[in-house]
Parts: C-alpha cells; structure tokens; sequence
C-alpha cells in the first residue's frame, strides 16, 4: 500500500481484499465487552476537519480511539482557518505538534493531495473526502458492506467482488462518492452502471470504466446491489432538473420499483438520506437498506486503514501498482 | 516455504512423534484440569490454531465431551509492531461461551522469548476474565526473554540462537514435523508471516 | 553617440549579416561592415529579430505590487527580449481612466527597459455595465489604442457592440476575454476526461467559441475590428478561421503555455498549472500550432500573469489563476513551433513583433531590421539548452509552469532604440 489513501484508484486489488480482510477482523473487536485495541499507543491522529460532517468525523474518531491512538479534532469553523490561516500553515502547525496521521476533509478537490505531495508535512494523509472528487474509506465501507451481503461475512475473506453487478443512481456529476465507487469496484472487478439524468453526469463520464444509463428501470432487475446517492434539492434551482417530484419519479426509488430487483439485491445509501427525494421511507427503512449496517461497517473498515498504514513502521506491504510518488 | 533452511534443516520430531506428544499432553489436561470440564482452547495463528484442533479432538476423545476450541491473534498486541510493516490480521474466533470464568490454556507451536504470551496475555484481558490461564507449546526452545514458562511442553529442545526451529503441520504445510537447522545469515526471517515468538533476530 | 556593431548573426534566420546600430537607429546592414569605434557584440550562430512585442501583459501595478511592478515586469520583459509590452488595464485601481493609464505609461518610460503601452478598460471597474472613457484614453499622453477588460468577459452584447463601434473613431480595437461566465462559474480547469475524473469544475471549450462567435459576427456587422486574446481551442480555431474567409476584421493570439501544455498537467493538482482559459487537450495544442503557423491565429502574447507565491502554495480551488510567461515565451515558441519545422524564424518574427505592434498600433516597433529603421533588436543563441529556473527570474513572481523543464533558446541581447537593456543575459 502506499503510504497515504488519497484515492480509491491508488489502491491495488490486493490492498483492497487486505483492508477488507483486515476490516472483518475489526468488526469482531466490536462484538467485544471491550472494544479496545492497544495498536496505536502513541500514535496521534488529527482529524483536519474544513467541512462540517459529523457522521464521517465520528467514523473516524470512533475508529481511530478503539485502537487507543491519541486524537485531536480540529474543526477549521471558528479556528484560525476562518481568520485566513492557509491550509498549508494549518497543517505545518498540526504536525510541529507531533501528529502521525492527518485525517483531511476538504471542500476543494484535491486538498489531500496537495497535503500529501506538496511537503508541507511528513504525516501520513487519510482522505475523508474532497470537493467533489474522492471519498475512499466510503468507497472502501460500500465495498465491505457488498461483500458480506453478496458473498458472506466468512466466504468473503480474500474474495474481490467479481462478477457483481453495482448500480449507483444520482448525483453523479458532484458526488465524490460516486467517483471511489466507480474506482474500487472496478478494482475490484465488479461491473458498475451509473444512472442519473444527463445534466448530473460530468463530461468526460464516458472514459470511466462503467456503463452509463439515463433509464432507471431497465437497470434494476441486473442489479445485485443498487447505490442511492443523495440529490440536493438546491441543484434544482441550478436547472439540474425541473422539480423533485419529476426528479423522484425518474430516478427515486420506490417499493415498486424496489420490487424488480432480484430477491437477494441489496439497496444502499452513504447518508444523509433525503427521503421523498431519491428514496422513498418504505425503501429507506426495508431489510434490504444497509444505511445502518454501513455506518457501522464505516467504523470496521477505517479501523482497518488507519491500522494497515500506521500500525507497523511503514505500511502494510501488498503488492504496488505504481511506486510510490514522493 | 523455507526453501532457505530445508536444505541443512534436520528433523527433531516425525508425524508419529508429534502425535503422540499430542496425546499426553491432552492426559496432562484432563489430569491437572480435574477432568477439563471448564477447558477453553485458545490456538495462537497459525500453527497453535492447528495444534489446538488436534488438541479438542483428543480431548473430546479422552472425555467424551465437545472442547470449545478457538483461535486468538496477536497481532495488534505485540511489541514489535514498529519494527515491521503493518502486518496482515489473521482470526480471532473465540467460542460462543466465552472465556470467563473458564480455564484457557494457550495452544502455540514454539515457545521462544515468550513475547508471543505476554501479548496472548494481555489479548485476553480485553476479551473477558478466564478463571486461570496456562500454556501448551509442542516444543520450548529455551532464551526467554520475559518470566513466562510453559504448563505443557511437547519436547523441550536446547537451541543456540544460531539455530532455527520450524513447525510443519499437514493442515498448512502438508506433512508433519519439528526441523532444527542453522540461520544462514543475520536477518532472515521466517517465510510464514507471522514470525511467532519473535526473538532477537526474528527466528524461531 | 554610442555605436553597436552585431557581427555576423542570422537576420531573421537567414543569411549571416552585420548590423550596425548607430545612436537609436539601425545605420547599415550587411556584410563586412567596419566596426570602426562601435562595441562590437559577436553574434555567430545568433538569430537577430526585431524586438519582441507583447500585446498581453499583467504588470501588476498599480495595487499588486507584491507581484510585480511596471519595473520588475519592464526588467523580466527585455530579458525575454522584448521591447515593447501591452500592459492589461485589472490593476487596482482599474485603467479605466486617462489618469491611470498615464501613470502607467510614465512609469514605464522613466524605467526605460521596455516601453509600456497601457490597455484601457472597456467598461468602468470591468463591470461589463457602463463603457469607460476609452476616448479619453486615447487621448491622453498614453494614447490608448487597445482596449480590453481582460480577466473578464465584455459578455452584454449591447456593451460589446458598442464598444467595437465607439472605438473606430480613433481606430482602436476591442481585445476580448471570451469567457461566457454562466457557463463558467465555479470552474477551475478544462471541462473534460480529467476535469471529470479530478472532480475539478469544468470550463468548457464552448464557453470560449460561443462569445468568439458572437463577437466576430458582431464586428461583422458594425464593420470594426475585434481582437481575441489567448484563444485556446480548436473550435474557436475553426471559429476565427471561418470569420477570416469571411472577411472579417478579427485578429488573434494564443499564449506560449496553450502551445505546450495540456490538462493532463491538472492531475498533480499543482495550482502552478491553473491559468484561464484553463490548459486544454493535446487535440487542442496541435490545432492552435496549426492555426498559429498558417496565420489563422495572428499573433503570440503571453498573458504574463504574476501572482506572489502563497497564491500559488495552497490547494487549486484557492489558487489565483495565471502564469508568468515574459522570459520563456521565445524559448517556448522555439520548442514548439521552430523546432518542430511549422514555423521559420521569419514566421516568429511576424508573429511575435511585426503584427501585435500592427494590431496594437505600436509606432516604432515591429519594423524590418533595415537600415534607418528604430533600432529595437532583439538576439538569441537557438542552439542553447537549459532548464528553467525561476530563481534567476526577473520577474518579481515565480509562478512558471515549466520549471525544471528543458527548453530550447535564450535571449542574450535585447536592444530597445539601441540602448541594451539585456547584454549577454544580463540585465543593463
């Protein structure tokens, strides 16, 4: 693995099945009377929050305390950050303070990466989403939770996912969650289809390595997992679509559209769910959603990350795909 | 797997040996155990996991009664972890009843510096709390480096640090069977990942 | 009167001649000339242009002048051979009055390293909502002919129209950013394969050819002249060379950085490589050498674009937008279009000196290196390689694109009415 996780595309398919390997393992510690695990003492871990996101900075802290690493929140509202402190004297501050690990939300695409190659800082970087381009350990969640409903918790462990067939429905063109899906699926050898109206794919969709379809229905009985994005209703102020209720009836999923699926399919949401709009509340609440199951999944699989890149004195070594750029 | 030391290594115990030591040390339970009524096996991966298979099978056969048996890795509990690349997990699976209450005896294949224990040790003080804790090793190579010693010891084999020791066990290497050999150079570590009871050098 | 005698270089590429400069003028070409008292500039090997003309240049001042300065910018531009530049008018306060621009003007006389040529704004404050005084600037000291709201789009048709028309009064010319801004808000680099896999908004290629379309069929119809600066793709290409075969009165340019780099460079996320218009595809970079070298696209400008280093030392979306360009253009062009056989010295010539002086009405300048012309000359050694190092910039910004990349050529004279401002590489 290389020594940051900035993008879902830098990981191989081997240091994929490891994090997911190495994510069940997690999962047993919180079966645990104590979830506890003595790996990163020591270690100081900053969570470098720009964006407010309270669910996935919870993720995080919830993963990286279970294994006893120090952590620092550092929420950029109301901090120096907002005064014009740059990103680059913010992080340099962060680090001359001892810290191992930046945890980064950023709303500019990219900002990871600049932390990671710019050497600003010797820290290894863990991307928690950027702008609209990479979300990783989402990707990297989704994929853990695919796994254990579409192969099985034990008969999954060194399994990719060959031969599933994901579906991810919304708004593609600014989701960064869409962009880690469409990178570690493939990765992981599934077959992908995107569906959204045109206006909220991106130009340039067409080099992805996915199938594309405008038309929902016709998707969904080949789906052997079905990926709700949320869609904010103030796209539709920007002429993305006409109304939510249109945007609901093409592209929402309904029980009765949930019914063509195949039996075993599974319906799957990042969150926040915004109900009525692509998801109805008989979906979002079924035994076929793991909005839930995923959320805790998230804790497993960060666990899993944050322990394959800090938890000896390099990381995790599986086999690379590209050197390392330094 | 080793092809590095299977050229000079010799072997110090056969399949049949390995069996029979299997066996006493099960008598050797039930004995001290008053009959292994709250007997828990705890295998430490790789090998002890095989070895406390082995170890449930005889003993259901001696008591007639099913062993909860299961597995312990020590990974994210060892003191080394700085030393190496983050290493892969293997499987934690402890029985349904759990560990309290109950005698847990630690199944591993060779007892090194004992490191392994101490991080075996203090695995379990997290998982719940065993009425007593003892140890089960197929073989005891001597240069302890911390005050643990084993309850059940299949051969006891005198080693200089020069030498190394290597388990084979049909479930993952094919055949059974202990090999003595000598290290070849500083620093080879053993091919199976785990790199147990790691002494100074990392060998077995 | 000092005297300079160049011995024996390439006039334009070709034969080897003498050129002597006598006082502030060119007093004989040929060959054999006696070098009697003049200093003598060995030139074997040498190519000898007319001095270089930049029609689109960012001095900064005033307002920014931790980026660059009229003097600063004057000292990177005879190091890149130029002797004249077009100082855009996004200064702060903006050039949008006779004041402003005869400061800037002024200023760039007093220093002497480069004439400066000020840009009036097109419209007040470059709000694209009222026009400026553009008659007045043109009557001022600093006789505005060029008038631009460069970083901004003139996109109210009405304006646009107007200001073509108002112009020909004094036969100035409009050098419009084209930029449709609907279709390009939030956007941080070409629309397209990486735009989409970086999650970086997209500028897309439209935006620029519908304003370029607009505007050449509006300087059609009000019978003006309209000049597009930095065009940077191939449909805006296809779009000028239409307008062209029309008979229209359109000229434009296209930077030294769209000739050489594509959007491929975005990945690094490196703000070094964030400019507007945005770096495009190789398909593009290939169409605009094409155009550059058939005469489709008439001139070079490099859109020399200082920023101070913390607005570059950030993530993308922060980032200003803009490269400096002034002491790599030749070297780049060299690169792109001499050595790979599309364009003769000659061609460079025309491209970067005979026709933006023409297009910005720069008197003196762009004029054949003859006897009893302006002695403004510039030499550069083309057989030179070396890889470019901001630190020996003269420029007082350091934002290149093209740092540790080798380049071909460098300028070692620069002559601006026969005073060297640039001596064997070194600042006068």
């Amino acid at each position: 693995m290389k020594r940051h996780l900035i993008s879902a595309a830098d990981l191989t398919r081997d240091d994929a099945v490891l994090i997911l390997d190495t994510a069940e393992e997690m999962a047993r510690v919180a079966d645990r009377p104590i979830k506890k695990l003595p790996t990163l003492r020591g270690r100081t871990v900053v969570n470098l929050f720009f964006e407010d996101s309270t669910r996935t900075r919870i993720s995080f802290e919830a993963a990286e305390k279970r294994l006893s690493a120090d952590v620092i929140n550092f929420a950029a509202k109301g901090s120096s950050v907002s005064k014009g402190e740059s990103l680059k004297d913010t992080a340099q501050t962060l680090e001359a303070m001892g810290v191992d690990a930046v945890v980064i939300r950023h709303g500019a695409s990219g900002a990871p990466y600049r932390l990671a190659t710019s050497g600003w800082i010797d820290a290894a970087v863990i991307n928690a989403g950027d702008g609209t381009h990479q979300h990783p350990t989402q990707s990297l969640l989704d994929a853990f939770t695919m796994r254990r409903r579409l192969v099985g918790r034990d008969a999954g462990i060194g399994q990719d996912l060959s031969g599933k067939r994901i579906t991810i429905v919304g708004d593609i063109l600014h989701s960064r969650v869409a962009r880690s899906n469409v990178d570690l699926l493939h990765t992981l050898g599934a077959e992908v289809t995107l569906v959204a109206p045109p206006t909220l794919l991106p130009v340039g969709v067409g080099h992805w390595p996915c199938e594309v379809s405008y038309d929902l229905d016709s998707t969904l009985p080949k789906s052997d997992a079905v990926m709700m994005l949320r869609v904010q209703r103030e796209r539709m102020n920007a002429a993305f679509f006409p109304t939510e209720r249109e945007y609901s009836r093409r592209y929402g999923l309904d029980g009765d559209r949930m019914a063509k699926m195949p039996e075993h399919a599974i319906v799957m949401h990042p969150g926040p769910m915004v109900r009525g709009m692509e998801i109805t509340a008989e979906v979002a609440d079924s035994e076929r959603c793991t909005a839930i199951e995923q959320v805790a999944n998230g804790v497993h699989t960060r666990m899993a990350v944050l322990y394959l890149l800090l938890g000896g004195n390099e990381p995790a070594v599986t086999h690379a795909r590209t050197e390392e750029t330094k | 797997m080793d092809a590095h030391t299977s050229d000079i290594a010799r072997p110090v115990l056969e399949g049949p040996d390995i069996a029979r030591v299997l066996t006493r040390i099960a008598h050797e339970i039930v004995e001290r155990a008053k009959g292994a009524d709250d007997v828990v096996l705890l295998g430490i991966p790789t090998r002890g996991v095989f070895l406390a298979d082995r170890l449930a099978a005889k003993l259901a056969e001696i008591t007639g009664r099913t062993i909860p048996v299961g597995s312990l890795d020590i990974t994210m509990y060892r003191d080394d972890l700085r030393l190496r690349p983050a290493r892969a997990l293997a499987r934690t699976d402890i029985p349904a009843d759990g560990i309290d209450g109950r005698l847990v005896v630690l199944v591993d294949d060779v007892l090194f510096s004992g490191r392994t224990i101490r991080a075996a040790l203090d695995a379990l003080n997290d998982i719940g709390r065993p009425r007593a804790v003892q140890l089960a090793v197929l073989v005891d190579r001597g240069h302890r480096e911390l005050p643990i010693r084993a309850d059940y010891v299949g051969k006891n084999l005198p080693t200089s640090l020069r030498e190394t020791v290597k388990v084979q066990l049909a479930e993952e290497d094919g055949r059974d069977a202990v090999l003595l050999g000598e290290r070849r150079e500083a620093g080879v570590s053993p091919a199976d990942g785990r790199a147990a009871d790691t002494a100074p050098a990392g060998e077995q | 009167m000092s005297k300079t005698l160049i011995r024996g270089a390439k006039v334009l590429g070709g034969a080897a001649q003498d050129v002597l400069i006598d006082g502030e003028t060119i007093a004989e070409v040929g060959t054999g000339v006696e070098a009697g008292d003049a200093t003598v500039v060995e030139a074997e090997g040498r190519i000898l242009l007319p001095g270089l003309v930049d029609l689109h240049t960012h001095l900064r001042e005033p307002g920014r002048e931790d980026s660059e300065t009229v003097l600063t910018g004057t000292r990177a531009a005879a190091s890149g051979g130029y002797t004249a530049v077009f100082a855009m008018a996004n200064t702060f306060p903006v050039a949008d009055t006779a004041g402003v621009v005869e400061q800037v003007w002024r200023l760039g006389r007093e220093h002497g390293y480069c004439d400066v040529q000020p840009i009036g704004a097109v419209t007040v404050g470059l709000e694209g909502k009222k026009l400026a005084e553009l008659g007045a600037m043109h009557d001022s000291a600093a006789a505005v002919t060029v008038f631009s709201d460069d970083g901004k789009c003139v996109d109210d048709a009405v304006i646009m129209r107007r200001a073509l028309e108002y112009v020909k009064a004094f036969g100035g010319v409009v050098a419009q950013h084209a930029q449709e801004p609907r279709l390009t808000e939030g956007a941080q680099m070409n629309e397209g394969v990486v735009s989409a896999e970086l999650g970086l908004g997209g500028w897309p290629a439209v935006a620029e050819e519908s304003i370029i379309a607009r505007d050449v069929l509006l300087a059609e119809h009000v019978g003006s002249r309209v000049h597009i600066c930095h065009l940077s793709t191939a449909g805006s290409v296809a779009i000028v060379r239409w307008a062209k075969s029309r008979g229209i009165d359109v000229t434009a340019e296209v930077t030294p950085h769209h000739l050489l780099l594509t959007d491929e460079l975005v990945r690094s996320y490196n703000p070094v490589y964030k400019v507007n218009p945005p770096l495009r595809t190789e398909r593009d970079v290939m169409a605009l050498r094409e155009a550059l070298a058939d005469g489709t696209i008439d001139i070079v400008a490099t859109d020399h674009a200082p920023h101070p280093h913390e607005d570059k030392d950030c993530e993308w979306a922060a980032a200003a937008m803009g490269m400096v360009g002034l002491e790599t253009a030749l070297s780049v062009v060299q690169h792109t279009m001499v050595d790979t056989g599309l364009l003769t010295w000659e061609g460079v010539a025309d491209r970067m000196s005979h026709k933006p002086a023409r297009i910005g009405r720069a008197e003196g300048h762009g004029r054949p290196v003859s006897a009893g012309e302006p002695a403004n000359l510039t030499l550069l050694d083309p057989a030179y390689r070396g890889t470019v190092d901001p630190a020996g910039f003269a420029s007082r910004s350091r934002n290149t694109p093209y740092e540790g990349r080798e380049l071909p050529g460098r300028v070692t004279h620069t002559f601006l009415r026969g005073r060297a401002t640039l001596m064997d590489g070194k600042l006068a």
